[in-house]
């Protein structure tokens, strides 16, 4: 299958060619849906922000510089987007109290047996910050500097970040006996 | 070359120092346990979904200048240094805090005409009411200022999700001049029911600017709904100002 060039597909949708768009979802949507999770944990959520975040990548098209990667300007969308989520449900989970309980759900209990469910339960128990410096590096395995483009942050803060998150991401696994004191 | 000789000085250190060596195998194990996660299949229904909302949308076209002039602005910062890029933003703090302050100034804008500007720091257009709401995760405060034949009421917001904020006011004696809302936020001016409601605001300001037929407005009501059937109803102002 021929290689989707991204600027090329961008100059399409810009000169009028809304069609030319869905090749960038088939192809960045497995990313996109797999940042979101990540960040969130629950599949369903995960779902909503992968679509809010293509199609507010569609709407921001214009805002786009062919100079960085776009799948780079995708990540950062995606990670405002689950940010923006995290904010919304911190807020709404003070007025609304009915919270699922995993114990009560047979559903929920099997799946946090699985150990990639435990690693995310792990992962959940980081701060967002750090949580969104950890899945770009080792999930989605992208480097220093484009993590601080995505993030808009230094390169030395993302290494500072990333050497708190690994402490206490390590901590939390060895808490949970998935790894050794 | 940077990279090679970082990775030989590593080398160096893990070949020297035990509590180095530790690390190191610490992390490694860590990252072999992320990678042991593998990677989700997104749901079938993302993409007809996504391709669904991008039908509602109008085609993208090319920005105007004047939007290429900010995009570019904004690139040029991000390649910046980020003291370039600070000494930037206090330079241009700063020409902004003169314009206001001009701007500010007695004799500097006639103000008479309102509708657009929505600025009401002014001696003609003083702050006459101020109220503050707090209730579980809703904080509010509603500002409200007044001079002849009009009525700004700003609504500073720190709410959940949501929340509805409804603008109530007497269709006969008022009509709607300006509106300003936070992003992300929709409004709707329903001028049959006198009533401006804004949907999707969680944090920012929201203002509405009335214009009168008398020289006194009535008073306008805002009221905030949580979505979970509990409304507050709040009267911007108790008691109409004459200027």
């Amino acid at each position: 299958m021929k290689e989707v060039d991204d600027n090329q597909v961008v100059r399409q949708c810009l000169g009028g060619d809304k069609e030319a768009f869905s090749r960038l979802v088939e192809k960045y949507q497995g990313i996109v849906y797999n940042v979101a999770l990540r960040m969130v944990k629950d599949a369903g959520d995960a779902e909503d922000i992968a679509q809010a975040a293509l199609v507010k990548a569609y709407e921001k098209l214009r805002s786009y510089n062919e100079r960085y990667r776009f799948y780079s300007w995708l990540y950062r969308i995606t990670i405002n987007e689950a940010l923006n989520h995290l904010d919304r449900q911190r807020r709404f989970s003070a007025l609304d109290d009915r919270t699922e309980d995993p114990q009560q759900n047979p559903e929920l209990a099997s799946e946090a047996r699985d150990r990639s469910e435990r690693i995310q339960e792990a992962l959940m128990e980081l701060n967002v910050d750090q949580r969104a410096v950890l899945v770009l590096r080792h999930f989605e395995e992208r480097s220093y500097e484009e993590i601080g483009f995505i993030l808009e942050i230094p390169v030395k803060r993302v290494k500072s970040r990333l050497f708190d998150a690994r402490q206490i991401l390590r901590d939390v696994l060895v808490r949970k006996g998935m790894a050794d004191a | 070359m940077a990279f090679a000789e970082e990775s030989a000085r590593l080398r160096e250190i893990l070949a020297q120092n035990a509590e180095a060596r530790a690390m190191a195998e610490d992390l490694q194990a860590l990252a072999r346990e992320l990678a042991s996660v593998e990677r989700a299949v997104p749901p079938p229904t993302l993409r007809p979904a996504v391709l669904r909302s991008l039908a509602s949308l109008p085609a993208r076209g090319r920005e105007g200048w004047w939007e290429r002039l900010l995009q570019s602005l904004r690139h040029a910062a991000w390649d910046m240094k980020p003291s370039l890029v600070f000494a930037g933003g206090a330079a241009a703090g700063l020409i902004l805090c003169l314009a206001g302050w001009w701007l500010m100034a007695p004799g500097g804008v006639d103000e008479r005409d309102l509708a657009g500007s929505l600025a009401f720091r002014h001696a003609d257009f003083p702050e006459t009411t101020m109220q503050e709401f707090s209730e579980g995760p809703l904080h509010a405060s509603i500002r409200s200022a007044r001079r002849s034949g009009e009525a700004f009421v700003r609504v500073r917001l720190d709410v959940p999700s949501g929340t509805v904020i409804s603008f109530l006011y007497d269709r006969n004696e008022a009509s709607v001049l300006a509106l300003e809302v936070p992003g992300g936020a929709k409004a709707e001016i329903l001028p049959e029911e006198g009533r401006v409601i804004v949907r999707g605001a969680v944090s920012g300001d929201v203002g509405v600017l009335f214009s009168g037929k008398a020289e006194i407005l009535p008073g306008i009501q805002v009221r905030l709904a949580n979505g979970l059937g509990t409304e507050w109803v709040l009267p911007a102002e108790k008691t109409p100002v004459r200027q």
